[in-house]
């Protein structure tokens, strides 16, 4: 029994006590920073229930009776504001540097590098920088033609046509003997797995024509294997071919290739250094081989950084070009095509054949996609407008 | 509809072929010549129509031209005033036939290339025939020459002349009616008499 009333008395003191706590804790007075009692204010003002009102009030209390902020100080003065360069020790500061009006001599000998005949500015040697300058070739889908060389663009068809869908059509190089007895033609895709076609001896027959140009038709023997060539050509004096384009054809009965052609001997290095040091401005003009109807007009601009621009006008359809010249050879930039030439592999690759004072041309070969027009391959030969008078029929 | 559509395809690939076609022909001066009596055959070219070359134009080729030789006698080929030939005409025989071949340059779109001279041999009543052909067998030989070369090929089509006897002068026949007349009136007088 006396068990019982003890642990009802000891159950009553903590009912007490946990009355009273809040109470002690009122009467205790908790102290309160004013950043606590700001974000308690601030939480109690969205969630009434966060804090005992007492709290709330005193925090509010605690917060009236903070004092104003004192007024700041005006900071230390910096030590840039304080010109160390500008007093009498000045030469002296570590802080000062200049003006000077030289530099003072480095503690070693004279520079002998000023000495040297010639040369202004020892760090730079802009006459031998252009040998480690790298160079940048662009790709030419046909290779290139060497200064000096017989070079020649052609198309390649199956049959003896020498026509053919665009897209069966392929470009290849172009060889001639100088007497036209014998011609080559390398495809594109390479000479491997026996593509390459070499002609059989031909006997050939040159005629004059109205318009300057010579009249080839060279024919081979009886046999299987036959070759012809059909085309306008400039002789020299020789009788040695300097230009010569249009029409080849090789093969059996069975089995034959054919095609246009476009060739020249590319001019010489001695050649395109004139026309670049001179900055000559050359414009040729001339009608492609596959289609008659279009006339290639073309603008090479000779210099440092020779550049050229060109347009095709065909009846129905024309489109422009431009690009850079590396050596005597052409190659468009894809971005100077104009707009109507559409798609990728777009490219019109040429090279500058003959010498000046001699007939003078530019081989080419176009590969375009025009927007309402389709593919276009063609190759051509465009002659020197100013040396050669216009071609009448 | 598509009845329609297609007979309009139809037409317009006749057309295509049609105008793209040039033609190399031979026309006699006459169809029938009197045997050993002489006639011409000119050879014509027609090329206004071809298509993706520039017109006006020249033009180019080879040809052979074959015959029996016991039927007609060549006497040459006469080339047209302003062409020129690249292959001067050679005269070949292989048993009868007779073959004259030749190439020539710069003939223009339409007209005669040049004119051949023949004599009738025949038996008359024999039919003698010309043939024409493109003297490459291979690719051709024809071609255009303005801008640039551009190869064709032309249809090419022969002829024939038809032998005679020799026809007898008008006044062989009224020479006879008078010996006729005559001998009737001498038979007349005698009768009377």
């Amino acid at each position: 029994m006396t068990g019982k009333m003890s642990m009802q008395k000891l159950l009553s003191l903590a009912a007490v006590a946990l009355i009273a706590l809040p109470m002690l804790g009122h009467a205790a007075d908790v102290p309160r920073s004013d950043d606590d009692c700001a974000k308690l204010l601030e939480r109690w003002a969205s969630d009434p229930k966060a804090a005992p009102k007492w709290v709330i009030d005193k925090c509010k209390e605690q917060l009236t009776r903070a004092e104003p902020p004192a007024a700041a100080e005006p900071p230390p003065a910096l030590v840039a504001d304080t010109d160390p360069c500008s007093g009498p020790a000045a030469a002296d500061s570590v802080l000062c540097w200049g003006p000077w009006n030289s530099l003072a001599p480095a503690a070693a000998g004279p520079d002998v590098s000023r000495q040297i005949a010639g040369v202004d500015d020892p760090e730079t040697r802009p006459e031998l920088s252009d040998a480690f300058d790298p160079v940048v070739i662009p790709e030419l889908p046909l290779g290139a033609c060497a200064p000096g060389t017989p070079c020649g663009f052609a198309t390649i068809v199956s049959g003896v046509t020498s026509d053919g869908d665009v897209e069966d059509t392929e470009f290849g190089r172009f060889d001639l003997a100088p007497d036209g007895s014998s011609f080559g033609v390398t495809p594109r895709s390479g000479g491997q797995n026996g593509d390459e076609i070499n002609s059989v001896p031909m006997t050939t027959n040159v005629q004059p024509r109205p318009d300057g140009y010579g009249n080839l038709r060279a024919r081979s023997g009886p046999g299987d294997v036959q070759s012809r060539l059909i085309a306008r050509v400039v002789q020299d004096d020789d009788g040695n071919m300097q230009l010569a384009a249009d029409i080849w054809t090789h093969g059996t009965r069975e089995n034959s290739r054919s095609g246009y052609f476009a060739w020249g001997t590319a001019t010489s290095q001695a050649g395109l250094d004139s026309l670049n040091a001179g900055n000559v401005t050359a414009s040729f003009s001339g009608p492609m081989s596959v289609n008659n109807l279009t006339t290639a007009n073309m603008t090479v601009n000779f210099g440092a950084s020779p550049t050229w621009t060109g347009n095709w006008v065909n009846p129905a359809w024309s489109f422009g070009a431009g690009g850079t010249l590396t050596g005597g050879n052409l190659i468009s930039q894809p971005g100077k095509f104009t707009e109507n030439v559409v798609g990728t592999g777009n490219f019109v690759q040429g090279a500058l054949v003959g010498e000046a004072g001699g007939p003078r041309g530019i081989i080419h070969v176009i590969d375009v996609t025009l927007a309402d027009q389709g593919h276009i391959r063609d190759v051509g030969l465009a002659r020197d407008v100013i040396s050669n008078p216009v071609i009448a029929p | 509809m598509n009845i329609r559509i297609l007979a309009a395809t139809l037409l317009l690939i006749t057309a295509s072929t049609t105008v793209q076609s040039a033609s190399l022909k031979l026309v006699p001066s006459a169809s029938t010549v009197a045997q050993n009596g002489s006639f011409t055959v000119d050879l014509v070219l027609s090329a206004s129509d071809l298509l993706l070359i520039p017109h006006p134009n020249l033009y180019g080729g080879s040809v052979i031209v074959d015959f029996n030789k016991d039927l007609l006698t060549y006497g040459g080929f006469t080339l047209k005033s302003g062409l020129s030939f690249f292959d001067a005409p050679v005269t070949t025989t292989n048993g009868t036939t007779q073959t004259v071949t030749f190439g020539f340059d710069n003939a223009p779109d339409e007209g005669t290339v040049g004119t051949f001279s023949f004599s009738g041999l025949g038996a008359p009543g024999s039919i003698a025939a010309l043939g024409l052909v493109d003297a490459d067998d291979y690719s051709g030989s024809f071609a255009s020459y303005n801008s640039a070369y551009k190869r064709f090929t032309p249809v090419f089509t022969g002829t024939q002349v038809n032998i005679s006897a020799v026809p007898l002068p008008a006044g062989v026949w009224l020479l006879g009616t008078a010996v006729g007349a005559l001998a009737a009136r001498r038979r007349f007088r005698h009768a009377v008499a």
